[in-house]
């Protein structure tokens, strides 16, 4: 059954490695995935260390539902404290290594400790080795990868790995899979450098077994064709997510030259048909019949022959619009270069658009432009500090390197008001002033500005409100740009992608794309066939509702409060300049603002500070449990 | 008409639905590695192929089987082996060019047998790399195709000129 | 005088069928946007048809119409001069 995967402790001081059971009961309250990660980063993380130091632990987690032939039920999450911004550290990633690792035993691990030189983890059915990895050290995320295989002498061998960034203990450091999979925020790249692991390989042959099988397999083809069949899927099949450029640049919701336009200009060359000249084809995770990245080749140019998968709607913000690009070749040349890196796309976008702006206002002393033009659209100035930001080259892309807070120290507090950050962390390319509810959802989020953590996409398509109301279980406008109703709409995309982190599933085959894409009612069922648990809709909404205030009560833990659920002021200061009527001229009102996130601690049941009241603990059944370090 | 498993390597998205689907139903757990097809990937050049017994015409399984254990289903023109005769001497497992025949967690050798004739990898596949069609629609598609590419190329040329 | 018009403008699926980013439109009075979805399916054949729900007689809720920004799911919805129209599909959020 599924219940036989253990969970790892692997000691990197010690070289000991324990494989423990995982509670049923702990699986109840948690699932798997990025549940059961937030109860062991709050349970075995003591407040106010060092993220960077050997006391941090990192965590890894497949879902209760990897390795199902649907939903890309290939996702893996990973969880320390965040060396970027002191908070709930916690990324996701696709490809193939989560259901490997199934296939070899385990469910999670716990690394904890450093090594005392390079080395990485290997995991092969039910064994688990500390390797030396001092010939892989210095390596790209690329040849890594290709390295262990060889070394294994074993084409199927799934790795998560670092490239230079993580070694160099660039804060946005992600972790990498495949040619194009990254654990992209809140650097846990970072925290793998900071261990002298290079990489955690895995090679599994045994059998996944789940409690009804053929149920199982009817249902998921039921999905796949209901999946396939859809609208949203054949778009995102034949562009990726580069089709909400083709949304965004047309109503003026994306932010350009950082974030002092809303529509870019004369952007055609980023339009999602461009890639037609470079695709040669689509590639998808495990278990996606959705197949969201490109498959790229470039032919010509300096950076020319590669071969890429993406690049994602975030990359053509990174190396694009935010940094007064216009060409796909930039952006594909930038996805190229973070992915062999393993740095951070939107962190690196938005830092680089970020000093643009500053160099532009004359915030920069020549001194530490470093003989760059930082001017915009300058494409070799991007691709140079992507470099020097991940060797930690020079002063600038060694202050770029430590990410929003420290360089707003170093470079001095007006270049603050320019930095697009929440939390220490970088805001995707997409302009929220027009959009309260989704201006929420990144000043709450428990890991920073971020669009994956709440996002309740849909509320751009203005859908009928019966339709919202059925969804959201509560009557709300359907206009994008109101108020009314839409904290509860966050809190409940809250609740959905923390329980899809935690079974293994893609965000992108939820309500996150669409209306009628899987949510709470069809993950119940499969949770059912799986693993014979019966979680009804109120139930999964309960236990991602534990989830949310456990990263709660471990940032409180941290010194975070209301204070942090905050946006950068320019969104009340500045008016949106561009766009179409409904769009242009807006901006976020503080006063409803401030009222919204009311509503929304109290839907959390947290007080008004956003720390999680004892009745709340008590009806989740957290009020005992973290005693221990706390 | 006859229906064959049709494989279109340049429509593979490398997903992997089809090993999983084919394991579920065949040994009701996951676990590709006891599966019937395979993706085999060259990930850093982005090539995927699916592999799986091409259920041949003139099987070379059923030309070294010493105890005559293979034959063909004459529905669904699967190849299948009669494991009363078979005495598991995998001599179909050495010489299948393709690495069709897969020796299963029992030590019992496994083929595709087309999910009797309504294959599941098939029903999975939404790129359609995986086709299970009759051998005339097969040329027709591929005609259509390149006819496509040479219409494509012929109004480039009417354009130009 | 100046004849009324509007601005039309094709993402995704839509863009594949009319193989056009952008076209304007002349309108006349109370026009609306079953109207102009008629001119559509004239000019560019039956996928447009497809853009209502044939059950609820509304835009579907696949489909992401965009009259000035806002999405839009009657068909009667009033077209007025130097109105912008996008006929999308919802995806993604960023």
């Amino acid at each position: 059954m599924v219940w036989n995967r253990k969970i790892a402790h692997i000691n990197l001081t010690s070289g000991k490695v324990q494989t423990k059971k995982i509670s049923k009961s702990l699986r109840k309250q948690f699932l798997g995935g990025r549940g059961l990660n937030m109860y062991y980063l709050y349970q075995y993380i003591k407040p106010g260390i060092d993220p960077l130091g050997p006391e941090n632990a990192l965590f890894i987690g497949t879902g209760i539902l990897t390795g199902i032939p649907a939903l890309g039920a290939g996702r893996c999450d990973i969880a320390a404290k965040s060396p970027l911004t002191g908070a709930v550290g916690d990324s996701n990633i696709g490809g193939f290594f989560a259901p490997e690792l199934r296939f070899a035993g385990f469910d999670h691990l716990m690394v904890t400790g450093k090594a005392e030189k390079p080395s990485y983890i290997w995991i092969h059915d039910g064994e688990v080795t500390i390797q030396d990895a001092t010939h892989l050290w210095g390596k790209d995320t690329f040849e890594t990868q290709d390295q262990i295989r060889s070394d294994h002498n074993d084409e199927q061998i799934k790795s998560l790995v670092i490239g230079k960034a993580g070694e160099n203990l660039v804060r946005y450091a992600n972790v990498r899979t495949g040619m194009k999979n990254a654990a992209g925020r809140t650097g846990m790249g970072c925290v793998m450098g900071s261990k002298n692991l290079k990489a955690i390989a895995t090679r599994g042959t045994l059998d996944v077994e789940f409690a009804y099988p053929d149920k199982l397999l009817d249902y998921c083809s039921e999905m796949n064709n209901q999946i396939t069949g859809s609208r949203w899927a054949s778009a995102q099949s034949k562009w990726g997510t580069l089709i909400i450029y083709s949304n965004t640049n047309t109503t003026g919701l994306i932010r350009t030259r950082n974030f002092q336009l809303n529509l870019l200009e004369d952007g055609e060359n980023l339009e999602p048909e461009v890639m037609d000249e470079y695709t040669i084809g689509m590639s998808g995770c495990y278990g996606c019949s959705v197949h969201c990245r490109h498959r790229y080749v470039l032919k010509d140019g300096p950076y020319a022959p590669l071969f890429g998968e993406g690049p994602e709607y975030t990359s053509l913000g990174a190396f694009g619009t935010m940094v007064g690009c216009k060409k796909m070749e930039t952006v594909l040349v930038g996805n190229h270069l973070v992915n062999k890196y393993g740095i951070d796309t939107l962190e690196v976008g938005g830092i680089i658009a970020w000093v643009m702006e500053l160099n532009e206002k004359g915030l920069l002393s020549e001194k530490l432009t470093d003989g760059l033009n930082l001017e915009w659209g300058n494409e070799e100035a991007v691709f140079e500090l992507i470099k020097r930001i991940s060797k930690r080259e020079g002063d600038l892309g060694n202050i770029l390197a430590d990410g929003f807070l420290p360089a707003i120290a170093k470079i001095g507090k007006e270049s603050e008001y320019y930095a697009m950050q929440i939390k220490g962390m970088s805001n995707l390319h997409s302009d929220e002033r027009p959009t309260p509810s989704l201006a929420l959802g990144i000043a709450t989020s428990t890991r920073g500005a971020e669009h994956l953590r709440s996002r309740p996409a849909i509320d751009l398509y203005g859908l009928p409100e019966e339709l919202l109301e059925e969804i959201y279980g509560a009557p709300m406008s359907s206009d994008y740009t109101s108020y009314e109703g839409k904290s509860r709409m966050v809190w409940w995309q809250e609740l959905l992608y923390a329980v899809t982190d935690s079974i293994g599933i893609c965000k992108f085959q939820t309500v996150f794309c669409a209306v009628h894409a899987p949510k709470f009612e069809e993950f119940s069922k499969l949770i059912e066939y799986t693993s014979a648990l019966k979680i009804s809709k109120p139930e999964l909404m309960e236990i991602g509702e534990r989830i949310i205030t456990t990263e709660r009560m471990f940032n409180n833990r941290e010194g975070f409060s209301r204070k942090d659920d905050k946006l950068p002021e320019r969104f009340f200061k500045e008016p949106t300049t561009l766009g179409l009527p409904i769009i242009k001229g807006k901006k976020i009102e503080k006063g409803r603002f401030n009222t919204m996130i009311d509503e929304y601690y109290s839907l959390h049941g947290w007080d008004n500070n956003g720390v999680p009241s004892e009745e709340t603990l008590k009806r989740l059944g957290l009020e005992n449990k973290y005693s221990m370090n706390s | 008409m006859q229906k064959f498993l049709f494989i279109n390597p340049e429509k593979c998205s490398g997903c992997r639905i089809c090993e999983t689907v084919c394991s579920l139903h065949h040994e009701k757990v996951c676990n590709p590695t006891y599966a019937r097809i395979q993706v085999i990937k060259w990930e850093s050049s982005g090539l995927y192929i699916p592999m799986v017994c091409q259920q041949c015409e003139d099987p070379i399984c059923e030309t070294v089987c010493p105890m005559g254990a293979v034959f063909k289903d004459e529905n669904t023109g699967a190849i299948l082996i009669d494991y009363d005769l078979c005495v598991g001497c995998k001599l179909c497992v050495t010489h299948c060019p393709f690495g069709g025949v897969v020796i299963g967690k029992d030590g019992k050798i496994k083929k595709c047998d087309l999910c009797d004739g309504d294959p599941l990898c098939v029903k999975n596949c939404e790129p359609k790399a995986l086709q299970y069609i009759e051998g005339t629609t097969i040329n027709f598609h591929k005609r259509k195709a390149a006819a496509q590419r040479f219409s494509e190329l012929m109004q480039k040329l009417l354009a130009a000129t | 005088m100046m004849k009324e018009s509007i601005e039309i403008i094709f993402t995704a699926t839509f863009r594949e069928i009319t193989k056009k980013r952008k076209i304007i439109e002349e309108i006349n009075e109370d026009c609306t946007f079953e109207r102009i979805l008629t001119r559509l399916v004239k000019k560019y054949g039956n996928d447009f048809n497809n853009v209502i729900n044939s059950q609820t007689g509304k835009i579907s809720s696949d489909i992401l119409i965009m009259l000035n920004g806002k999405g839009i799911r009657d068909i009667d919805e009033k077209i007025k001069d130097k109105d912008v129209l996008i006929f999308s599909l919802p995806v993604g959020g960023g």
